[in-house]
């Protein structure tokens, strides 16, 4: 049993809520209309475009296209987390192992050991499941590589007096990456500790809707927060890690050109 | 014990440091003054190896300074800098022990018994040990980095106008455990009197050049 379909009739009810915001934009003279009119038409066509992909995916449902989509997931996402973390595109190579290592690690470990479909490679598992888990890793490594370049440019001084005391790059770097860590995992046990509570996450309101019971969605969905929670650790620890051979020179100084307004 | 010669340093196209030469032996007190932006702290962050030079070298206890020496020169040279920098939420003692966990620096870890000694001499009290560093005014923060500069046992001790933010009642005090040391070279950058005063060599820069060396009998 499927969810039930939405016709177009009803996606246009569904967009005329759309309207209140309208509204309340016009009222507040808030000039945002492009704005919201821009990102709702982007989230529509890119969402349409996903929804024709998938099904030629789901029906091949070969590995090498599963692989081969999911490394460009990869790339969109490393281009995207280097971009709003503030940093230059030259980082890219120095970055993108750490979600392939976290998010192909991860996918594989629960796919063959807890998920199990037949085949092993289905699209329909892979897929989805390698998309959470770079959605939160993204999120999760922005912040953290946000925080930990700007921590050290902004106390600059601070840096070197540890590095021209003996400190390798590893040793120096230590407090700044602590303070990043924790504001990358904040969010996430924010999130984490109020699931059920205040929320119910999107991939088990969809399960229930699909016609699975409850008690199935949740364990995919516990499986899928252990899952989100380890390769946002791997996939975050390890972007910090890899790009710390760009991100300093020989002598263990900062390199001020890594900023993207340097 | 520090060896600089025909240095060079420009940012996009312009020159910070010009030609500079000079060499310090074991032992020597130098002082460097000059108005500001003549280049004085960039020449320290040459030394240190922050700034890459056009041309020119500077060697310290013969070693240049160049990636492969890294390790050998930083075990060799302390740098105190003007303002004391601590980590948010450090505390006294852990912003003194933080490079004594350092690979470089392990073998020489400080006693709390030493450190305190050197809280009485430096007329800190005992209970600032275990306070938080941002609980501390500019001038006991700047003689807990001198105290840490010490305890790493360095030879050459680069420091940077680290007088200013000390009150006249302790400047004395701690520019004695400094300048008393015969085992230590210093090169100290200062508009100040008392240093001027304590120091064996005053090298005196403009515009970038050295201006003049004067050596004290």
């Amino acid at each position: 049993m499927g969810a039930q379909d939405i016709g177009i009739f009803e996606l246009i009810i569904a967009y005329a809520t759309l309207l209140i915001s309208i509204g309340i934009l016009r009222f507040l003279k808030i000039n945002l209309f492009k704005d919201l009119v821009t990102s709702f038409s982007r989230m529509t066509i890119q969402l349409l475009l996903v929804g024709l992909y998938l099904s030629y995916i789901f029906k091949y449902n070969s590995l090498w296209l599963n692989c081969l989509y999911i490394l460009i997931m990869m790339a969109a996402a490393n281009h995207s987390l280097l971009k709003n973390s503030g940093l230059k595109l030259q980082l890219f190579s120095f970055t993108f192992p750490s979600l392939l290592i976290g998010i192909g690690g991860v996918l594989a470990y629960f796919t063959l050991l807890v998920f199990k479909p037949e085949p092993m490679y289905d699209a329909k598992y892979m897929i989805p499941v390698a998309g959470m888990l770079l959605g939160n890793s993204m999120n999760r490594t922005i912040v953290t590589l946000e925080r930990f370049y700007n921590s050290i440019k902004q106390d600059n001084e601070g840096y070197v007096s540890l590095v021209t005391m003996g400190g390798s790059v590893s040793e120096s770097i230590m407090p700044y990456f602590r303070t990043a860590y924790k504001a990358g995992i904040a969010p996430t046990l924010a999130n984490f500790a109020t699931i059920g509570l205040v929320s119910l996450p999107g991939m088990m309101t969809g399960q229930i809707l699909g016609g699975s019971t409850p008690m199935v969605a949740i364990k995919y969905q516990i499986v899928i927060l252990l899952a989100i929670y380890i390769a946002t650790e791997i996939s975050t620890i390890l972007a910090v890690l890899f790009s710390l051979k760009r991100g300093f020179n020989r002598f263990g100084f900062l390199r001020h050109e890594i900023f993207k307004n340097s | 014990m520090l060896k600089i010669e025909k240095l060079n340093f420009a940012i996009n196209g312009k020159e910070i440091i010009k030609d500079i030469s000079f060499k310090l032996k074991p032992g020597e007190k130098a002082v460097i003054t000059g108005e500001s932006g003549t280049g004085k702290t960039t020449l320290f962050r040459t030394i240190i190896g922050l700034h890459k030079p056009q041309t020119g070298t500077i060697e310290i206890d013969g070693l240049k300074i160049e990636a492969q020496n890294l390790d050998k020169i930083r075990q060799r040279i302390c740098y105190i800098q003007q303002e004391t920098r601590a980590i948010p939420d450090q505390t006294a003692h852990e912003f003194i022990y933080f490079p004594f966990t350092f690979k470089n620096n392990r073998h020489i870890k400080p006693d709390r018994e030493d450190i305190l000694e050197y809280f009485d001499r430096f007329n800190l009290k005992r209970k600032l040990f275990d306070s938080q560093m941002t609980d501390l005014s500019g001038g006991e923060k700047q003689r807990m980095a001198i105290i840490r500069g010490l305890l790493l046992k360095r030879k050459l001790i680069l420091a940077d106008e680290i007088s200013t933010a000390i009150d006249p009642s302790n400047k004395e005090k701690v520019l004695d455990e400094i300048f008393n040391d015969k085992d230590l070279t210093v090169i100290a950058i200062t508009h100040d009197e008392t240093l001027l005063n304590k120091a064996s060599t005053i090298i005196s820069m403009e515009s970038g050049k050295i201006a003049s060396i004067e050596r004290k009998q």
